[in-house]
């Protein structure tokens, strides 16, 4: 990013390299819609061009641009109607036929998947943040303006879930 | 026999196992941890959980990459935003526009000032070795005689010069220009009676002052 302040163009296409998959996967599976996902992934990297003068080169560059995905998909799903509590409660009334169904039928990978999508907001982040962008338990507390314990609290319960889910599948 | 799951076991899993999982915990912790795990069969069952919900959430074809055509415009718009940013001309003239850079400017021309003046009163009374000689002593006295103020004459003082007539008997005292030749025990030191004469001097001087 600090060479992209100074001037080089490639130092653009690097981080758009290293940042496309984790970011746009993380913003498809917190979103859940791949055209909005792209929308928001757009919006972020030309907020990152239009605010680079104002990114804090003693900070990691990950923890800056997830922050601010992270706050576009958080507003869009407001936007959208989708409330925090909605989301908690979308586990329990699955549209494809509850969760065991949907989870026996698939493969681990989809199973996982789809356990990833009734997976409440604030946990779905979390998790994703961790997993696929890398990002340290610490970074993403710094992220999502939460205690690191809460932070923690959430990933285990992620994981638990997902545990639970994965379970089912492999007995069915 | 191992362990059962304690109630220190339950918050152990719920933070410590996470960040021993994910690589977060210093190397001590960490070592703590994995001698726990070795009697513990919940905890270590809660790690080989973690890390199966990670090995499947790393399966192929699960994250995907936005579109190139969306890649491409990103590129093109980093670029431009680029070569549309001021040269050094352009943001010069910014500077200037901005009332800040003119305090900043004002602020620094003050300090500049202060410095220099100051740098001059401190040259213009710094005692120099060429004051020390038969000459500069002379002229020192001179000086203070010639004061001659009704502060001096209140306090009884004596002229300096037959002070200084007495010294230099006493003294050898350098002529101009024979400096570099003289005994070292010439030069005014701290230990020296010129420094003594000096100081007296001074303190003559800042009594007048004050009266």
């Amino acid at each position: 990013m600090i060479a992209y302040r100074r001037g080089e163009s490639k130092a653009f296409d690097e981080l758009l390299l290293r940042y496309r998959t984790p970011l746009f996967s993380t913003l498809r599976r917190l979103v859940g819609d791949r055209a909005l996902a792209e929308d928001l992934f757009q919006e972020t990297f030309l907020r990152v061009i239009q605010h680079a003068g104002r990114y804090d080169a003693g900070r990691k560059f990950s923890g800056w641009v997830f922050r601010i995905a992270r706050n576009l998909a958080v507003d869009a799903l407001r936007q959208r109607g989708v409330r925090r509590e909605e989301e908690l409660d979308e586990e329990h009334h699955d549209p494809a036929g509850g969760p065991d169904r949907a989870l026996a039928r698939a493969e681990q990978g989809e199973a996982i998947s789809r356990a990833l999508e009734l997976l409440p907001l604030e946990q779905r982040e979390v998790f994703l943040m961790r997993e696929w962008a890398g990002l340290s338990f610490k970074e993403i507390a710094e992220v999502t303006e939460s205690p690191l314990n809460t932070v923690l609290g959430r990933m285990h319960l992620a994981v638990k879930k997902l545990r639970a889910c994965l379970a089912e599948h492999a007995e069915a | 026999m191992e362990k059962q799951p304690s109630a220190a076991c339950q918050q152990f899993r719920r933070e410590r196992l996470l960040l021993y999982a994910y690589g977060e915990l210093p190397a001590g912790e960490a070592e703590v941890i994995r001698l726990h795990l070795a009697g513990c069969a919940s905890c270590r069952a809660e790690v080989e959980a973690i890390a199966a919900v990670r090995a499947a959430a790393s399966a192929p074809g699960l994250q995907e990459n936005p579109p190139s055509a969306l890649e491409a415009r990103l590129r093109i718009a980093a670029r431009e935003a680029l070569s549309a940013r001021p040269g050094l001309r352009e943001r010069m003239a910014g500077w200037l526009r901005q009332p800040r850079f003119w305090y900043a400017a004002v602020a620094a021309a003050v300090v500049v000032m202060v410095a220099g003046l100051g740098y001059r009163s401190w040259e213009s009374h710094r005692a120099r070795p060429e004051d020390f000689t038969g000459d500069g002593l002379a002229a020192l006295v001179e000086e203070v005689d010639s004061w001659d103020s009704p502060p001096l004459a209140a306090l009884e003082l004596e002229p300096a010069a037959p002070l200084f007539e007495e010294l230099e008997q006493e003294l050898e005292v350098i002529s101009p220009g024979d400096e570099a030749a003289a005994e070292p025990w010439y030069w005014p030191t701290p230990e020296s009676g010129l420094d003594e004469i000096e100081r007296g001097l001074d303190e003559l001087d800042a009594t007048v002052r004050y009266l």
